[in-house]
């Protein structure tokens, strides 16, 4: 059953005021959904710069073996490298051709350079040509460091966002301590996927390729849609992903009082929580539609009151959307932090009295929220306890305040 | 007008819970929860007699914490704890000093009709006293609630940095 709410953190604002309040939403399938059988297509494109050479690229291989022995006999599966040359190594196959495929991975070898934009480009080629049949379509790229051909992230946003309109998800997965994680973040972002990141090839990447087949298969609702129509002069102002990556999105166009926002893959047992700061119009006292807020075939409707009475103005029914939104942007500031920025940090620290830490005082929150409150709380103290942080230790402190779900499972 | 304490927005009206800006809670809800610990008295109430009149500018009294590599910590009208955040890029230039020695609220600062205090405890802003300790003028005041400051006092954190009060 698919399962869609809406919360906001106050039901009463004051009468003829500007007033700012939280929604946090909450997408989920779970266990009972019915699932469709469908078709899978993969690309695997496989970073073989000179620095792959030795375990990563041995490890890279086989968990690419691993994966396509994972495959159904009808799906898909391509392959592109890229290092100075990208290099189309297997045109879309069919899973059956089993000898083909692992005599293809088995020939991979490193050269130089990483021309990560063009093997991605290279990779939706080939991915984009069977996404349309009703295949269930990802792109799994595997890298270990800096760009050579394209820098400036804004250049695979735009891609990814060109591949993620064709349905298809572009999964990043980072290896080791020398690639540029902020630009995995925002290529999962823009591409619908998950930033995973691996420092222990052998044990984590083959887990990693048979997560995404196990995803694929889970997946119930590709590119779905979020739609909220507001009461008219609402605003959102800030809007951020908590589940499944905690992140800043740029904020969504608006058309006349509605907003669409496209949401990650719905997958069965992965939730997706998003939360808004809203900015409320002024208006006289009375009970007025606030909301209604659409996705997959769920529907949900909020309404607002606006009163002169001060008590029920200034009472909280839900403190939770307010708390997790303050936890999630504090996050997202203190990772600034962490990069060198000290406003952001201290933006951070001044959110983080803001939050309540205690366990006492968290208990009646939802887990999620709970969950990125300490992480906020660790990702600070292991900042501050060790203000020269080698770039494997940021790496690892980026990705567990990226990745909430993961760390709820530990 | 209510100053918001997370994004600094000062024109919220007097009676707001929540900040019209960023949404924040800027105070307690208008039927305050039982107060557990109620906020201690001034150590020593001044006597009437010998307060000096308020200098003329009152509305910005303007007191500062000036670390020992003379960069300063403006002191705001709302109590405000001073930790390891708020030291953090002198903390950071101090060799073999492990910064957790400063907790991460270490003190709290309020000023009351134009005098300032300081303390080192539970208080409306600070969970608990610090783990290393609070020193005003060589007097250890942990747990020992407010205490007035003067110009020139000195707030010694854990016996690791020296702050200098100006006023």
């Amino acid at each position: 059953m698919t399962d869609f709410k809406c919360i906001s953190n106050r039901t009463h604002v004051k009468s003829n005021s500007g007033s700012v309040i939280f929604i946090g939403v909450d997408l989920f399938a779970d266990q009972s959904t019915i699932l469709q059988s469908r078709h899978l297509n993969i690309c695997l494109a496989i970073d073989c710069s000179g620095s792959m050479q030795g375990e990563k690229i041995e490890r890279a291989k086989e968990s690419a073996i691993i994966l396509a022995r994972s495959l159904s006999p009808n799906d898909l599966i391509s392959i592109v490298t890229f290092e100075y040359k990208v290099k189309v190594l297997l045109a879309p196959t069919l899973a059956s051709e089993q000898d083909k495929i692992e005599n293809v991975i088995s020939s991979i070898q490193v050269g130089s350079a990483t021309s990560l934009y063009g093997g991605l480009q290279k990779a939706n080629d080939l991915a984009s040509k069977n996404a349309k049949s009703g295949r269930i379509t990802r792109i799994v790229l595997m890298t270990d460091g800096i760009p050579t051909d394209k820098e400036n992230p804004k250049d695979y946003e735009k891609l990814c966002a060109e591949i993620r309109k064709d349905g298809i998800t572009v999964n990043p997965i980072g290896i080791g301590d020398n690639y540029n994680d902020e630009l995995l973040l925002r290529i999962s972002d823009s591409g619908g996927g998950e930033w995973m990141h691996v420092t222990d090839p052998h044990s984590q990447l083959p887990n990693f390729l048979r997560e995404q087949v196990t995803m694929m298969l889970n997946t119930i609702a590709i590119n779905p849609e979020l739609k909220l129509e507001f009461i008219p002069g609402a605003e959102i102002i800030d809007f951020y992903t908590v589940k499944p990556i905690l992140t800043k999105m740029e904020l969504p166009q608006r058309k006349g009082n509605q907003y669409v926002l496209n949401l990650r893959d719905l997958v069965i047992g992965q939730e997706q929580t998003i939360v808004f700061r809203i900015k409320l119009p002024h208006q006289p006292s009375g009970t007025y539609n606030l909301l209604n807020a659409s996705a997959i075939d769920k529907n949900v409707d909020m309404s607002i009151t606006y009163t002169e009475d001060s008590t029920l103005y200034n009472s909280e029914p839900n403190p939770d959307p307010r708390i997790l939104l303050f936890a999630t942007e504090g996050t997202v500031l203190m990772r600034k932090g962490m990069d060198g920025d000290t406003i952001a940090l201290q933006k951070a620290e001044t959110i983080l009295k803001a939050v309540p830490t205690d366990p006492d005082a968290t208990i009646a929150l939802n887990p999620a929220t709970q969950a990125t409150v300490m992480n906020l709380k660790n990702i600070h103290d292991a900042t501050v306890m060790k203000p020269n942080l080698s770039e494997a230790e940021k790496k690892d402190l980026m990705h567990d305040t990226t990745i909430i779900r993961r760390k709820e499972n530990k | 007008m209510l100053n918001c304490p997370i994004c600094s927005f000062s024109e919220n009206p007097d009676d707001s819970v929540y900040c019209t800006e960023c949404g924040g809670k800027i105070a307690e809800e208008s039927q305050p929860e039982p107060q557990v610990v109620a906020p201690p008295p001034p150590a020593q109430p001044e006597p009437q007699v010998v307060a000096p009149p308020p200098p003329a500018d009152l509305q910005n009294p303007g007191g500062i914490l000036v670390l020992p590599d003379n960069s300063n910590i403006q002191v705001e009208t709302a109590p405000k704890t001073i930790g390891r955040m708020e030291l953090i890029n002198y903390l950071k230039t101090l060799q073999g000093v492990d910064p957790m020695t400063i907790s991460r609220q270490h003190f709290t600062i309020s000023q009351e009709n134009n005098t300032y205090y300081v303390e080192d405890g539970n208080t409306v802003v600070q969970d608990k006293a610090s783990s290393n300790r609070t020193f005003l003028n060589g007097v250890d005041i942990t747990d020992k609630g407010q205490q007035e400051l003067k110009n020139d006092d000195v707030i010694d954190l854990a016996n690791t940095v020296k702050l200098t009060f100006r006023l």
